[in-house]
Formats: structure tokens, C-alpha cells, sequence
């Protein structure tokens, strides 16, 4: 074979390769159901305590994720946690976490917590970003 | 004299030849599996039974190859409730080869069997690499207070 079409060949495959990699769709979470379950009491939470949820989840790759943990407030105010590194074990489950309320009175009102992750595929070639809301609660003092 | 075809093929080859070596060198950046540290398994914890509220010691036992540092996260793991904690940068010293981490387990927190995940992120080639580790602590029991 020619030697320059050798080189095409091999040049058009590593790049389609790479075009696939960066493009293809790809879903590595998928929340069950339509918003994240609050389990607090009546859906209230008092400043200073926790807020305790529960999602089920459909995941296919066991990567763990950056994780950033919001709160929306109704007044406009927005709280967020330091960005960490979490995961969740892959296939489908259902976990039960916390989210602390700061204690100020900044954060009172109907409000919901705001969950972005971010899993990197092919060492970092690929990025797939994510975000799933919680169902309304309310912050009392 | 060569001719402007063979100019032209000259210089068609030589480009070939440098986007092939261009995207094999992609391929050993994203694909080579690059040992930045090995996180023996598992953590070594202090005590087998802690109470809600108590503190909880463990030994992480490394071999750092690369002096790079790392975003380290922990999570808490009872059953199928999770709790994170907030993220550390560079704690993984390349001269020493273990460290003592210790985690307050949360008041209200459920018993039962738990393990601490740990999680280290590097970056490398300026963040065009990211390089994740992932490593548990021994079980231990949360028992009621």
C-alpha cells in the first residue's frame, strides 16, 4: 500500500477516535424520578440543622464525580458548599445524605437544594456535567 | 531540482507525520496509566466500634512516585447513607509514605457497619490529566451512644 495513504488511513482513525471520545452522548447518572426527596419533617428545616434527602439514581461508570452542593432561597440568597470529590456506588440505588443550613437568618424561607456534579471520562479528554434539584422545603428559625 | 508535486508531497508527508506524532502523544497524555501514588488498601482504623459524636482515627499507608499535589475528599459510608466531607489540598507528603487522617463521625448519624472512602484527584500536564484514586478504611462499627 502507499505510504501516504497508510498515513491518511491511520490519521482519519486516531481522529475519529478522539471526535467520538469528545462528542459522543454520554449519561453516566440519571436521577429516578423527577426531583430529589426531602425527608425532613413536613419539608421544614430550622437554621443551624440538617437538611436530609434521598435520591435514586441509575449510574453506569463507578468514577467518582466533583461534587457542588447548593442552596437557593427564595429571597435570592444562595449558599454553597465547597466543591469535594464524591461518588455513589454504580448501578441503580438509592442513598440518603445531609446538607448543613448555615445558621443565619440570611437563610429563611422556601428554598431547595441545588446538586452539580461533574464526571470526567478518558482521563479528562471528556467532561460530563450534571445538575438535579430537590423538591421545595422551607427554613424556619 | 524536485518539482512542485513532489514539493507538494514532500510537505503533505512531513505534515502527516507530525499530526500522527501529535496525536499519539494525546493518546500516551489521556491513556497511559500513570501511577502518581498507590494507596495501600485498606486504611488501618484505630478502633473497630465508635460512638456517634467521637472521633475516629485511621492510617493511610502511600507510595508517592510524582511530588504533585492532590484534592483529597472523604466520605462516610453507613449502609446507603453518605455524609462528605469538605476537601483537603496536598496532604499526601512524597517523603513520607503514611499519615494519620481522623474523622469526627456525626452526632446523628445511623449504626452500624461504616468505612471512610477516600478520594484523591491529580492534575497533570497543567489539568489537561486527571488522574483519580480511590481507596476505603477497614469496616468499623457505629454503635449507639
Amino acid at each position: 500500500m502507499n505510504i501516504y495513504k497508510t498515513i491518511n488511513i491511520i490519521y482519519i482513525i486516531i481522529s475519529l477516535i478522539f471526535i467520538s471520545m469528545v462528542y459522543f452522548p454520554v449519561n453516566n447518572f440519571t436521577l429516578i424520578g423527577d426531583k430529589v426527596k426531602i425527608l425532613n419533617n413536613n419539608k421544614v428545616v430550622q437554621i443551624g440543622d440538617k437538611v436530609h434527602y434521598e435520591l435514586s439514581y441509575h449510574k453506569r461508570f463507578d468514577i467518582p464525580s466533583l461534587l457542588t452542593r447548593s442552596v437557593l432561597i427564595d429571597n435570592g440568597y444562595y449558599i454553597s458548599e465547597k466543591t469535594i470529590i464524591s461518588s455513589v456506588p454504580a448501578g441503580t440505588n438509592t442513598v440518603v445524605s445531609t446538607f448543613k443550613i448555615p445558621n443565619t437568618d440570611f437563610m429563611l424561607g422556601k428554598t431547595k437544594l441545588i446538586i452539580k456534579f461533574e464526571y470526567t471520562l478518558f482521563g479528562g479528554l471528556r467532561t460530563i456535567n450534571g445538575k438535579i434539584e430537590s423538591e421545595e422545603f422551607t427554613i424556619v428559625k | 531540482m524536485i518539482s512542485n508535486y513532489k514539493a507538494m508531497q514532500l510537505i503533505t508527508s512531513i505534515m502527516g507525520v507530525i499530526m500522527i506524532v501529535f496525536l499519539i502523544s494525546l493518546n500516551v497524555m489521556y491513556f497511559y496509566p500513570y501511577t502518581v501514588v498507590r494507596l495501600n488498601c485498606p486504611a488501618e482504623v484505630s478502633q473497630s466500634e465508635v460512638k456517634p459524636g467521637e472521633k475516629i482515627n485511621y492510617r493511610l499507608r502511600y507510595n508517592k512516585k510524582l511530588n504533585i499535589p492532590e484534592i483529597v475528599s472523604q466520605q462516610l459510608v453507613v449502609g446507603n447513607e453518605l455524609v462528605n466531607f469538605g476537601h483537603s489540598e496536598g496532604i499526601l507528603d512524597i517523603k513520607s509514605n503514611s499519615i494519620d487522617l481522623q474523622l469526627l463521625i456525626p452526632k446523628d448519624i445511623r449504626t452500624g457497619s461504616a468505612k471512610i472512602k477516600i478520594f484523591a484527584r491529580y492534575s497533570l500536564f497543567w489539568g489537561m490529566r486527571i488522574v483519580d484514586v480511590e481507596r476505603e478504611t477497614e469496616t468499623f462499627i457505629i454503635t449507639s451512644e
